[in-house]
């Protein structure tokens, strides 16, 4: 059962990155040719998903907006695995003063929706690919920060921590050789969720229109185009929500099969 | 006998002045070099918060520990390498002692990378022979070995910076019944080739009884009663160390 979760959500991830994957060397048509003639066109076996209100193919337009739910996905939680992750280290590992002003800097930051800070960046940079990783990154540090913590102060109290204190290991020797290595999963799954939100929140802030600029297609942009025709084609709006679904559905899954796979306690019993 | 550690009046509290609880309360004791001291007492009595302060691992409410003229209780963490390649601890529980995450070979070359001493390359090969292990066993991870070729990892690792000092702390007490005669008889061949000066913390009095010259019995943070094993032993004054005796249990022979 629990590795099933994990293959499931290995699977989906698995088609959302050989969507983006193919995207780069082919698409059946053109994803930003606009063709007058082809507006909202039903599914067809010359259109599986249809067209949409510009005539541009939907399922050309999909496979290129897995390439810019992936990017955005990659770029953010990296950026918030970078910063996040040694903060949360830092501040389990040397406790006191400094573990007092991260969390309180993450609590700040966590105060902040991920929605507002990317409304806030789009009305000072303009609505961009850039700005929405930036905002996205930004609002899942907290997350890593207090995982990473929780995972270090429970390393710290581990004997293994005792035992290489008395053999003179300290600071970043022991965070690189002890604390990191036995908090890597936890980061791993983290990334995983973390990615599941970064899909969403991309999909809602081009949504919002403060995403990645048109004519790039990504599915949050392909929602939005779609509201105006929600009572005269409703599958226009299917297709880019059930895109968003398999990623996100898919990230999570991922997550929770990496964190039960990797459970010691879990690992021990089977 | 030199001596190389005075403890005085050591007190170590935790939790707050007003609501806290003594683990330590006020100990003096010397070590000699080349003794072999036990300390017996039961879960609470303060023998593994002894221990911490004896490796500086911790630091005294007050009080002090002085090592070979240092006091060791109050000094920075940069003074103490010196220190920490003397004096090698080894936990109670192998199991929670070595990181999982580590091969063998790393675990036990630590000490020698952390507090930089000089070495040959096959150092860690060497010891993990003295301690009866295959020197294959470098290239494995704690998990493949059982619980006391676990143990004898962790004193391979204590004893690759050729310490002056071992401080054991329930050495065996997380082992089975028929591997803790091993790893005693392990440590006191050790102590005895190695000449070391060696310190054992247990609730077991047979382990110290096998291991030690010298003992204390500690209650509450106190030491109620010391002197040699044997006597200890033989004729128990308080009533404390009577209820320890009675506890030693028969081992099967």
């Amino acid at each position: 059962m629990r590795k099933l979760q994990f293959y499931l959500g290995l699977a989906l991830v698995g088609l959302v990155v050989s969507a983006a994957l193919v995207s780069l060397v082919w698409t059946p048509y053109d994803p930003l040719q606009v063709v007058p003639a082809d507006r909202l066109l039903g599914p067809s076996p010359a259109h599986p998903f249809g067209t949409d209100g510009f005539g541009i193919d939907i399922a050309s337009r999909l496979l290129v907006g897995a390439r810019y739910c992936l990017l955005v996905g990659i770029v953010s939680v990296t950026l918030a695995a970078l910063v996040g992750v040694p903060l949360g280290i830092l501040a389990g590992q040397v406790g006191g003063w400094v573990s007092e002003v991260v969390m309180r800097l993450t609590d700040i930051v966590y105060a902040l929706p991920a929605l507002l800070l990317a409304i806030l960046l789009a009305a000072i940079f303009g609505g961009s690919t850039l700005t929405a990783m930036a905002a996205i990154g930004v609002a899942t540090v907290p997350a890593f920060a207090r995982t990473a913590r929780a995972g270090t102060l429970q390393v710290m109290a581990a004997d293994y921590v005792l035992a290489a204190r008395a053999c003179g290991t300290r600071g970043v020797a022991l965070a690189a050789r002890h604390i990191w290595p036995n908090i890597a999963a936890l980061a791993g799954v983290q990334a995983s969720i973390g990615f599941a939100m970064a899909i969403l929140a991309e999909a809602a802030l081009g949504y919002l229109g403060l995403g990645t600029p048109r004519p790039t297609p990504t599915w949050g942009t392909m929602l939005r185009d779609s509201q105006e025709f929600l009572f005269t084609a409703p599958l226009q709006a299917l297709w880019p929500g059930l895109a968003i679904a398999v990623a996100v559905l898919g990230f999570n899954l991922l997550g929770d099969g990496i964190r039960d796979l990797t459970d010691p306690r879990l690992r021990e019993a089977s | 006998m030199a001596e190389l550690y005075r403890v005085e009046s050591l007190c170590r509290r935790f939790g707050g002045a007003a609501a806290g609880v003594d683990a330590l309360a006020g100990v003096d004791f010397q070590i000699a070099a080349g003794e072999r001291l036990g300390i017996v007492g039961e879960s609470g009595s303060g023998k593994t918060t002894l221990v911490r302060l004896l490796a500086a691992l911790d630091r005294p409410t007050s009080g002090r520990v002085v090592f070979d003229g240092m006091d060791t209780s109050n000094a920075p963490e940069s003074a103490l390498r010196r220190f920490r390649a003397r004096v090698q601890p080894v936990f109670q529980d192998p199991r929670s002692s070595l990181n999982p995450r580590m091969r063998v070979g790393d675990i036990v070359g630590e000490p020698l990378r952390s507090l930089r001493v000089a070495h040959t390359s096959g150092r860690v090969g060497e010891v993990l022979a003295d301690v009866g292990l295959e020197p294959e066993a470098g290239k494995r991870y704690p998990h493949e070995f059982s619980g006391g070729q676990r143990q004898r990892i962790a004193i391979a690792r204590a004893l690759a910076p050729e310490p002056q000092v071992l401080i054991a702390d329930e050495p065996v007490s997380a082992l089975d019944v028929l591997v803790r005669g091993q790893i005693v008889q392990l440590l006191a061949d050790l102590v005895a080739t190695r000449r070391l000066t060696l310190i054992v913390v247990s609730h077991d009095l047979s382990v110290v009884r096998d291991l030690c010259e010298r003992a204390m019995v500690l209650r509450q943070g106190k030491i109620v009663e010391r002197g040699p094993v044997g006597q200890l032993l033989a004729g128990p004054r308080s009533e404390y160390a009577r209820s320890l005796l009675a506890a030693i249990p028969e081992l099967p022979e």
